[in-house]
């Protein structure tokens, strides 16, 4: 179950970082741009289209991964201690304390795409965004990271 | 619009200031034996397994981050206007740069 679980926290968390990353791109551009080449298509999503997606699989990738979490102090801190792999320990902790701060930004991040105007607090919509987009890359690299770690040791 | 973004963005910082704060200072009266299944207020015997104070932090995070919240719904219009929709990202980046400073012994 808990193998399962670790899968689909996973797989949220790869349409969440594909989602989230678009948005903090297309939220830095100032003009409109044509789709010629991939990169320019990257910058010209509607970012607004993306924040309820966003919002949802963020929540979710997070119940899981609280669900699993106690698993890996169980299973894995353990044996990362053994092995003296410190570093992996701290990047965990540095996971689970950023995923959780991504969490309580929800709110004014949603607020903030979904209720202010696109054209007021620019600056703060796009730096929210990055935050997140930031945490949400941190913590999938740490997050796979650790699992093939488990699976050397 | 800002009248709601201030108080979103007041739950953000302190629910962040206050979840790791309880980190960093220990501070967990429950603590949940994930091997036991059991939620204790008390420190259990080493056969108990490893403790964890995840959850409880973010009890207290949240606790502390909509009554602030609420309390913000009452502050003066003008302050909304000024620093609402900044403090959204300026004090989670804050506490980011906290965590880092904090986790560093892990890499060194």
């Amino acid at each position: 179950m808990i193998t399962v679980l670790l899968i689909f926290h996973g797989l949220l968390a790869l349409f969440l970082i594909g989602a989230i990353t678009h948005q903090a791109i297309g939220v830095w551009k100032s003009k409109p741009i044509p789709s010629a080449t991939f990169f320019q298509s990257l910058v010209n999503v509607r970012g607004g289209t993306y924040t309820n997606v966003v919002t949802i699989l963020y929540v979710m990738t997070a119940i899981i991964g609280g669900i699993i979490y106690p698993s890996y102090v169980l299973d894995v801190k353990g044996n990362l201690a053994d092995a003296q792999i410190n570093a992996a320990i701290g990047a965990f902790e540095l996971k689970e304390h950023f995923a959780i701060v991504g969490l309580a930004m929800l709110p004014s991040y949603w607020y903030l795409w979904k209720k202010v105007p696109l054209t007021e607090q620019v600056l703060a919509r796009r730096l929210n965004t990055a935050l997140i987009a930031l945490m949400v890359w941190t913590t999938l690299v740490v997050g796979h990271v650790i699992n093939n770690i488990k699976g050397l040791i | 619009m800002m009248n709601r973004l201030f108080p979103l963005a007041v739950f953000t910082s302190v629910f962040a200031v206050v979840y790791y704060a309880c980190f960093v200072f220990s501070y967990t009266p429950v603590r949940f034996y994930p091997l036991m299944g059991e939620i204790s207020t008390q420190d259990l015997p080493r056969t108990a397994g490893p403790a964890m104070g995840w959850f409880t932090w973010i009890v207290i995070g949240s606790v502390a981050g909509l009554v602030a919240g609420i309390a913000a719904l009452l502050a003066p219009k003008n302050m909304h206007e000024r620093i609402g929709a900044h403090l959204s990202w300026i004090v989670p980046a804050g506490v980011v740069v906290w965590m880092l400073w904090v986790e560093k012994h892990w890499f060194m």
